[in-house]
């Protein structure tokens, strides 16, 4: 590896910049059909929690020109049933077959769909079909007493969501301080701009989706199952995708039910959800309340450590919000125990939203961190630094490559940590003044991958792997990594991802895709090194040790140089080689190791708070992060920026309210869930160390995204404390919970 | 599918008897907060009568008297950089700034602020009970998400807060509305314009179906001159207002000679209160005053649940406004 590359680390703009800013970059509803026009379908819903359909009253329909069907759990057998959300082929984010029964669980559940020759009749078609119900009772509110309560074995990765060790009763014996205290974080939605859309177009039995889809793969492989076809048959084709945060990671009920309608009217159909279906049709963060409890001695070493979770799942979702896996791991204690539970309610199912468990997690963990640290009268990064460990609590394994320390260094020193005052001393003007901090910490995973890597007569390189790019720059990392192989820049390389029939890769989430692409390519790239080699070979040449350099049209090695025209017989157009890896890292069933893989950072906030007002600001966040080999400075800048926007969000706005009586979402529009603007986001100073985890990856990348957002919120929350004094344990933090403590 | 019939207008005349001949008309003209009720089903009109081809009706007349005439098809952002209004009526200029977005603002005709619609989480949910949509179905912001809701001028029937920007400021500044109708010309003083929600929270201003804004009078206040409006909301920009307040204030000396104030996001609509203000008239311009005469605007107040820190959040602001007015005027 050639840490001084050309290539690899530069900030290199996206070489999918120009389609995206043109316009000219076609998302899954911009597609049609080869021939002919979609017919457009809309969602029929749920209004009730809780209940049964006893019919559908389609009267007012049939006289609308234009429409064409409505299809329900009435049309019989449209879609195979599917028992199990992960069969070994694919994640699904909810455990029940569409329109298997006539049973409903949440407001908000797809009943039908409708579809019709424009969308506008569609729409009208949808809001005339009257739905009769057979209501029963709903468990909706979070305390309900009557509600189910379950104690799930594992996480969706294979990891201990029930965790104990030592003893915490002897370790609370022991402290000097004990903090403990119970946090909640509310129902968030990922509100990605691109809605979820699938364009299903059947040819025969051979069936092609165009779908908004973190995992093309895994799409393919359960409409394949819900359809009773050949996977060979399905292709799904995602090219650009506008943001999915999470919901748009398993596959969710309206892609099959597209597909089976487009069977059923021997037609194509798009169905793109409204802004409103996405608050119902495709996941959400659960509401959480987490109880954690710290122990420290007067050193403020950490004796014992309790981090309980409950959160909710629906009656057909099995998400958990994996609040308490990071305290399990961060910090040296010997006394711990982890819970986690989950209460089955009538509410829409949850889903993975950006650093699922991570961000709500350490929202608690580093909250109680600091408390914990006022209490003990250390400074909040001291306490940090005395309980830092070089193993990996959970296994004891040594991590691959840790630099945190120096990432709480450079963080202070740059957001000027020496400044801050105790709680509410710091004024200037109306404004009260406070400097808050947080660790941030990611796991690195990694999953099987494989690769084609061809070379064409011009002498340009191609790679081709079913991933695809969710706005995080994978075009542009992609072709760095192979330019780098092949001593080329990267506008030599092709990408060629979002698309099904591409040899298998993961699908984008768990921030992994750059790091599970980058053994992939590497073998790739050998496997095309050594074709091409032998090919020179054939031909009569020598080449020489040194690694083989496709620039200019030419192939060269050492002094010999022969022109990609001339390697590549006429006949053949280009040659190919298939190279990958089969290693998984980070979940159950993964590569035997005696290292442990996570990546590290610090994040501190700056906040101004009104005296009288409580309004909140964030002029300044630093963020300090030890992820391994950064592949383009520019790319993973802008994902550290979009996570801590993130954070920003999370801290001081989002949340989805719900109705406690009826089960409904009472905001689900972007005018009223609101997320930072512009003018709430001001100075970001990001930091990467850079420092390459080899042990992870050819590459050294552990790959980025989520992290950034992980301890945003609690920094800021822990910077709120300090400006005020006020300690609010609930997120959103918002000026009402200032109000009356403020320190005027 | 719901259809409707698009008439051009080209007359005042003409639009007042589409109106007429037609009872579920709808006039459009930005378009911006009727198209989006129409997408939501809760506007549901046969035909639209399009009035933006009106003639004049855009223009904003700064008269030698020291009052503007608006034309109700001035965009939002016109009347906010207009030089006559910034300086006669800083406190208008700011409300409209503070206010939705550029683009919205570009589009939004002041006739169409005026009628904008509440933003009661429930009042577009056809699930939920709304007696503004639906009279008589019951209201769910009552006990249920009610943080955006208003504490005074509430019924046991509704407590939507009254949410634009520049009404609070049309409000302190006792505009005229001109309207015109099938009778001819009528001017409807500012504070009868929106109605209290009592027993009839979908009856909600002084107008006829068959009526047509024509245009805002702004009367001549020198004073006014020395204004403001301040926005207080969850986030920077694009959101709609926890509290504001538009105030003007004239000093005679150290004693408060003349005031005006108006608390927007607080009532079910733009709010004044004579008490407060007279509160405040000849009484030294201290904080002391300012903090009575808050104390006088809220009492009566009814709070919910959820809306509760309003009041206290309100009152502040008004000592803080009528201090920097107090800074400026000296
Ligand atoms: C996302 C969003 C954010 C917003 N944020 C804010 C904010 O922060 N503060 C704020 O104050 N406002 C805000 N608004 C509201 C905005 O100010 C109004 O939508 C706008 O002023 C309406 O003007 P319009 O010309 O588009 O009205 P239209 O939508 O065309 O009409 C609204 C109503 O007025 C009637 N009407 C229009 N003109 C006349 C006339 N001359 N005579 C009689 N009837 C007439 C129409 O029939 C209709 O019933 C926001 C709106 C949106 C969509
Ligand atoms: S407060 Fe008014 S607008 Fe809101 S639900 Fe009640 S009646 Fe409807």
């Amino acid at each position: 590896m050639n840490v001084n590359s050309t290539v690899i680390g530069k900030p290199i703009s996206r070489v999918d910049g120009r389609l995206k800013t043109t316009g000219a970059a076609r998302y899954a509803a911009d597609h049609r059909p080869v021939e002919g026009r979609p017919l457009h379908a809309v969602l029929v819903k749920s209004s009730i929690a809780s209940g049964r359909i006893t019919g559908f009253d389609l009267s007012a329909l049939q006289s609308m020109s234009g429409f064409v069907r409505f299809v329900s759990h009435l049309d019989g057998a449209l879609i195979r049933t599917i028992k199990n959300p992960v069969d070994g082929a694919f994640a699904a984010g909810e455990e029940y077959t569409p329109f298997e029964n006539d049973r409903v669980h949440f407001v908000g559940q797809h009943i039908g769909l409708v579809v019709a020759q424009t969308l506008e009749v569609a729409e009208a078609a949808a809001k005339a079909v009257v739905v009769d119900y057979e209501t029963s009772a709903a468990r909706i509110e979070f305390a309900d007493p009557t509600a189910e309560v379950r104690q799930p074995d594992l996480y969706n990765t294979g990891e201990e969501l029930q965790v104990s060790r030592g003893h915490v009763e002897a370790g609370l014996v022991e402290a000097v301080e004990i903090v403990k205290a119970t946090y909640t974080t509310p129902i968030e939605h990922h509100n990605p701009i691109e809605p979820s859309a699938t364009l299903a177009v059947w040819d025969g039995d051979h069936l092609t989706i165009y779908d908004a889809t973190q995992g093309s793969v895994n799409d393919k492989n359960y409409v394949a199952f819900g359809m009773s076809v050949d996977p060979k048959n399905v292709r799904v084709l995602n090219p650009f995708i506008g943001g999915g945060f999470g919901c748009k990671g398993f596959t969710w009920p309206h892609t099959l039910i597209a597909a089976a309608a487009a069977r059923a009217v021997e037609q194509p159909v798009l169905l793109v959800l409204s802004r409103k279906d996405m608050y119902t049709s495709c996941g959400h963060r659960p509401y959480t309340e987490q109880e954690v409890t710290l122990a420290a001695d007067a050193d403020g070493v950490l004796t014992a450590t309790r981090h309980r979770t409950q959160s909710y799942r629906s009656l057909v979702g099995d998400h958990v919000e994996p609040c308490g896996m990071t305290t399990a791991m961060l910090y040296q204690c010997d006394n711990l125990e982890v819970t986690h539970s989950v209460r089955v309610l009538n509410r829409p199912s949850g889903t993975p939203l950006r650093s699922p468990g991570e961000a709500p997690g350490t929202f608690a963990l580093e909250s109680a961190m600091d408390e914990l640290a006022e209490k003990l009268g250390m400074d909040p990064v001291d306490l940090r630094r005395r309980n830092h460990t070089d193993i990996d609590q959970r296994n004891g394994r040594k991590w691959s490559s840790k630099h945190l320390l120096e990432c709480y260094d450079r963080g202070a020193e740059k957001i000027g940590w020496g400044r801050r005052k105790a709680p509410g001393q710091w004024r200037d003007g109306n404004d009260l003044v406070g400097l808050g901090m947080a660790t941030a910490c990611y796991p690195g995973y990694r999953m099987p991958t494989q690769t084609r890597l061809t070379l064409d007569r011009d002498g340009t390189l191609h790679v081709g792997v079913a991933v695809q790019d969710i706005g995080t720059g994978l075009y542009t990392v992609l072709a760095q990594m192979v330019a780098e192989r092949f001593g080329t820049s990267p506008e030599n390389v092709r990408v060629l991802i979002g698309d099904s029939d591409l040899p298998p890769g993961p699908l984008a989430g768990g921030s992994m895709t750059t790091a599970s692409v980058a053994a992939a390519v590497d073998d790739g790239c050998r496997a095309l090194s050594e074709k091409l080699r032998a090919r020179l070979v054939d031909m009569g040449h020598t080449p020489g040790n040194e690694p083989l350099v496709i620039d200019g049209g030419a192939l060269r090695s050492g002094p010999l140089s022969v022109p990609a025209a001339e390697v590549i017989p006429t006949d053949v157009h280009e040659i190919v080689a298939e190279g990958g890896s089969d290693d998984t890292y980070g979940f159950t069933g993964g590569v035997e190791t005696d290292k442990s893989f996570y990546s590290f950072g610090a994040i501190f906030a700056e906040v101004r708070i009104d005296r009288d007002f409580g309004i909140i600001r964030v002029p300044k966040m630093t963020g300090v992060f030890d992820v391994g080999r950064v592949i383009n400075a520019k790319t993973a800048r802008s994902q550290m920026l979009g996570g801590m926007t993130f954070g920003i969000g999370m801290a001081l706005m989002e949340e989805t309210f719900i109705d406690d009586k009826t089960g409904r979402f009472v905001n689900p529009s972007l005018g009223e869930y609101y997320v930072p603007v512009n003018a709430d986001v001001n100075e970001f100073d990001v930091e990467m160390l850079d420092i390459p985890d080899y042990d992870f990856n050819p590459f050294g990348a552990r790959g980025l995204g989520e992290i950034s957002n992980v301890g945003a919120s609690a920094a800021i929350a822990n910077a709120v404390y300090n400006a005020t004094g006020i300690r609010v344990r609930h997120l959103p933090i918002r000026l009402d919970d200032l109000l009356e403590d403020l320190p005027r | 599918m719901h259809e409707f019939t698009l008439i051009r207008a080209e007359t005042d005349e003409a639009a007042v008897s589409a109106l007429t001949a037609h009872p579920d008309a709808r006039l459009i003209a930005g378009g911006t907060n009727l198209v989006d009720l129409m997408k939501e089903g809760v506007e549901t009109p046969t035909h639209l009568i399009d009035i933006n081809g009106l003639g004049d009706l855009d223009r904003i007349e700064a008269r030698a008297d020291g009052s503007i005439m608006i034309g109700a098809l001035s965009s939002n952002s016109s009347v906010a950089w207009n030089a006559d209004i910034q300086s006669r009526f800083p406190m208008i200029s700011d409300a409209i700034l503070a206010g939705a977005t550029t683009q919205l603002r570009n589009m939004a005709t002041m006739g169409g602020n005026l009628l904008q619609k509440n933003r009661c989480f429930y009042y577009p949910d056809h699930n939920a009970r709304c007696n503004k949509r639906e009279p008589g179905s019951g209201c769910d912001a009552m006990d249920g998400v009610n943080r955006m809701c208003a504490v005074l001028g509430t019924s046991d029937q509704c407590i939507a807060a009254h949410p634009s920007d520049v009404c609070v400021a049309l409000r302190a500044l006792d505009a005229i509305v001109h309207v015109k109708g099938v009778e001819g010309h009528r001017a409807i003083e500012f504070a009868d314009f929106h109605k209290l929600p009592g027993g009839t929270p979908h009856v909600e201003f002084d107008l006829a179906h068959n009526e047509l804004i024509t245009g805002i009078e702004v009367p001549g206040l020198p004073f006014a001159a020395n204004s403001t409006y301040l926005k207080l909301r969850d986030r920077t920009s694009y959101a709609f207002a926890l509290v504001s307040i538009a105030a003007a204030l004239k000093l005679d000396g150290d004693t408060v000679d003349d005031v005006r104030l108006a608390v927007g996001s607080v009532g079910t609509v733009p709010w004044r209160s004579a008490g407060a203000e007279d509160a405040m008239r000849g009484a030294p311009a201290t904080a002391a005053t300012f903090s009575k005469a808050a104390e006088i605007f809220f009492e009566g107040a009814k709070p919910r649940a959820g809306n509760g820190f309003k009041i206290e959040l309100a009152k502040r602001a008004i000592v803080r406004v009528m201090e920097t007015l107090k800074e400026q005027a000296a």
